[in-house]
């Protein structure tokens, strides 16, 4: 078993740091901080490749710039999964007695780093777009999904107002979150009033683009109770893949989440029922409610009416399951390459009980989801308070 | 409007170079007499190995859609707004593509379509997009 002793995060949105190796440098120092380790102790270092940044090997950039040479300097290519991904790697490294020290950075600066312009078009050419089956009829990431969306209404009655719920949610929770990207409050007729981005989706179904994401650190979990620090165990991970590209797909409703949830859950020996929160990744409002019912939390088609019901909200009368506690990817933020990271150390946080106002009444478990491309690929990590 | 050439030499170039002789033509499976899309490797149906060509109908219904406001490709920047789709073939495999010949309220799901071809920026390689079954359309076919 491994155990996450460290976590670090700095404000979400547009960073003031000069660039996107600094953003790096920080979130390390903060984490082996909190974990009261120091650099020289990292003899793993796991990076995601940021589309701010170009490193033929990222993760051996960054040891280079922090002045270490841990055995192992690798980056991971994983989507949207790659927190989950980079966890596992870290414990199979533990495992295997090659590390005993994992840091964990999963960062990104496409406001501060890059235009904002060039980001975008970046992602149309290189992200999860077919260069040959997509690309020559010009859709946008928003589209994409849109198609997703538009299927889902079509199937199961959902409605832009059950997006709309989603939007507003995560708002809510993260006007709880000083890290948060966006913190102010809006109801339905503002969204309702927001610019349409790809019909039916609207600029306030969609994540933003954001500097930021995060740094772990982890060891062992009998390492971990040695250094008397707060952490978390690792329970158990789970991961699924059924497409790269949309085109790809079986289904235009529903994707490999579940998959994933029950491999992590068969290696726990563990229900659904036993989970305390899921954080659930929402690069747009549609992904939440198809990942939410491909996870199991509720049956498909039914997630619209049922986060409209508050049945995801973080507590209230009809709470069956608290998600993104922090304002997932639509409002604490979407820090690129680094997205879901967020969902990680926001589980930690409250695992930990350090999660303030946004403290959930029960967090002895949690399970964080991530998802790479357009519902392609996913890994779910089960968390656990020691 | 003029699309973004696919890649020459991909794994899909001969679908591409046959749209630009007015053909439609996807991955079959003389096997398991059945069509799939993407191309794969094996037929993901019955796993065959090396899949052959066949010329489809390209006769079909819009499955999703979505209006794409701003275009992201700069040669797209003067098409904007137009519609990306995916369309569910009577051959049983969903195309991505655009909608064209239509307004965009015009369309719904469910909409029968039939297949048409505009160039790329690779004169060799026309791209199959789909507009409207119209009455007169429908009449041709039958």
């Amino acid at each position: 078993m491994v155990a996450i002793v460290g976590i670090a995060e700095l404000p979400q949105g547009r960073s003031d740091l000069p660039h996107t190796m600094a953003l790096h440098q920080r979130l390390a120092e903060m984490a082996l901080a909190d974990a009261g380790l120091k650099l020289k102790d990292v003899d793993a270092l796991l990076t995601v490749s940021p589309r701010s940044d170009s490193y033929l090997i990222h993760a051996d950039g960054v040891a280079e710039h922090l002045g270490i040479a841990p055995e192992v300097t690798w980056t991971v290519e994983a989507g949207g999964a790659a927190p989950e991904a980079m966890v596992d790697i870290a414990r199979g490294l533990i495992g295997a007695g090659r590390a005993k020290t994992a840091l964990i950075i999963a960062a990104d600066m496409p406001l501060g780093g890059v235009t904002r312009n060039a980001y975008v078009n970046t992602l149309a050419e290189v992200g999860p777009v077919h260069p040959d089956l997509e690309r020559p009829y010009g859709p946008s990431v928003p589209s994409m999904f849109a198609l997703v969306a538009r299927a889902h209404m079509q199937a199961y009655g959902t409605t832009p107002e059950h997006l709309a719920a989603v939007a507003i949610q995560n708002r809510r929770a993260a006007s709880r979150h000083p890290n948060a990207h966006y913190r102010e409050e809006f109801d339905v007729a503002a969204y309702h009033a927001s610019k349409m981005i790809a019909d039916p989706l609207r600029l306030l179904d969609c994540a933003p683009v954001s500097d930021g994401g995060g740094a772990i650190v982890i060891t062992s979990a009998e390492h971990a109770r040695h250094m008397g620090v707060k952490h978390v165990n690792v329970i158990s991970a789970g991961f699924s893949s059924g497409h790269m590209h949309l085109s790809g797909a079986a289904s235009l409703t529903a994707f490999g989440a579940g998959t994933a949830l029950d491999r992590a859950l068969a290696l726990a020996h563990m229900s659904r029922d036993s989970l305390d929160m899921a954080m659930v990744y929402d690069c747009f409002t549609i992904a939440m409610l198809v990942n939410l019912e491909d996870l199991g939390f509720v049956a498909k088609g039914e997630a619209g009416p049922a986060f409209l019901e508050g049945c995801f909200e973080p507590s209230g009368a009809a709470t069956q399951m608290p998600v993104n506690t922090h304002g997932g990817l639509l409002s604490h933020g979407h820090p690129a390459r680094a997205g879901g990271m967020g969902h990680l150390i926001e589980a930690v946080a409250q695992l930990r009980g350090q999660a303030g106002d946004r403290q959930l009444d029960k967090a002895d478990t949690a399970m964080v989801h991530g998802m790479g491309g357009v519902f392609a690929t996913h890994g779910v990590l089960i968390l656990g308070r020691e | 409007m003029k699309h973004p050439a696919p890649r020459a030499n991909a794994t899909s170039a001969f679908h591409f170079e046959a749209a630009k002789n007015g053909r439609l033509v996807l991955p079959y499976c003389e096997a398991c007499a059945k069509y799939h899309w993407p191309l794969r490797a094996h037929c993901p149906h019955c796993g065959s190995a090396d899949p052959g060509w066949r010329v489809a109908t390209g006769a079909g219904a819009i499955a999703s859609y979505s209006l794409v406001v701003r275009a992201v490709n700069p040669e797209l920047k003067d098409d904007a707004p137009y519609v990306i789709a995916f369309v569910e073939l009577d051959e049983g495999v969903r195309l991505f593509t655009n909608i064209v010949g239509a307004r965009p309220e015009d369309l719904h799901c469910g909409m029968r379509v039939q297949c048409r071809f505009e160039a790329s920026m690779d004169p060799e390689l026309w791209v199959p997009v789909f507009a409207p079954a119209s009455e007169l359309n429908q009449l041709h076919m039958t």
